[in-house]
């Protein structure tokens, strides 16, 4: 009973006719499909940057990793020799 | 087939499929615009064994859905600046009777109705009521289009049926 009710309910979608577009559609679509062709970068350049980057990001880390060597050696040589690591003249403890 | 030979076979199918989803020329042109945009991009990768009806009309569905989930965002957003903004209190993107042209004259009214509950289901329950009850399909080329087993989808519409009623009675007290 619950589906024939439905069922009656929904009767009136078998009525619906099938509709035409725009003749003007195929237009809009070849515009469309131009205008991301446009819009996209090409291929080359997005290989570029993302080099670009990673070599940025690579020096960066190279950079960082070398100087934290090398005011290690710094502080372990002014150790050795009684040499205070910074410029203060007089501590204060 | 090419591109244009593809535009020629489906584009009727395309339109009036995204017609169903969203009950407007307008909104189901930028649809179909955004389905063939899809196809010309993705027509190398297309792969034989499948059936271009079966394919196109995938893409369609999600186009459909995707283009009606973003229509909502952007209400809710209009709904939101416009209670900041007193000035903007038309809400843009709201339309309560549909222009679906496919629609008789005489059956406008009782087809507005039925779209305001089919509207309220679910993805799933609405797309398996379009496919079934409007364009016709049989539940086996359903399961195709939806990538389901039949039983999957003879559940499916029941419940969209079940809701229907449920939405109904709630509503109508029928």
């Amino acid at each position: 009973m619950k589906n024939q009710n439905i069922e009656n309910f929904l009767k009136p979608l078998e009525n619906i006719e099938i509709t035409e577009p725009s003749p003007y559609l195929y237009t809009r679509i070849q515009q469309k499909i131009n205008q991301v062709a446009t819009m996209q970068m090409p291929i080359k350049f997005i290989w570029a940057l993302g080099f670009t980057f990673s070599l940025i990001v690579l020096i960066n880390v190279l950079v960082i990793i070398n100087k934290s060597k090398e005011t290690k050696a710094e502080y372990n040589l002014a150790n050795q020799m009684n040499l205070l690591p910074n410029n203060h003249l007089y501590s204060y403890e | 087939m090419t591109f244009i030979e593809l535009y020629n076979t489906y584009n009727k199918q395309v339109f009036n499929t995204a017609l169903h989803y969203v009950q407007n020329i307008e909104d189901a042109e930028e649809i179909t615009q955004d389905v063939f945009v899809s196809i010309h991009k993705s027509l190398d990768s297309f792969q034989e064994n499948a059936k271009y009806s079966t394919w196109i009309h995938r893409i369609t569905i999600n186009k459909s859905l995707d283009y009606i989930k973003a229509k909502k965002a952007k209400k809710r957003f209009a709904f939101i600046t416009s209670l900041f903004h007193k000035d903007e209190i038309t809400i843009k993107y709201d339309s309560i009777n549909s222009n679906h042209p496919g629609i008789i004259i005489e059956q406008k009214e009782a087809t507005d109705r039925i779209f305001k509950y089919i509207n309220q289901l679910s993805d799933n329950q609405k797309t398996v009521i379009i496919l079934s009850k409007i364009e016709g399909k049989n539940q086996k080329e359903i399961a195709e289009i939806m990538n389901l087993t039949v039983k999957a989808v003879e559940s499916l519409l029941q419940r969209a049926k079940n809701n229907l009623q449920i939405n109904l009675n709630k509503n109508e007290g029928i």
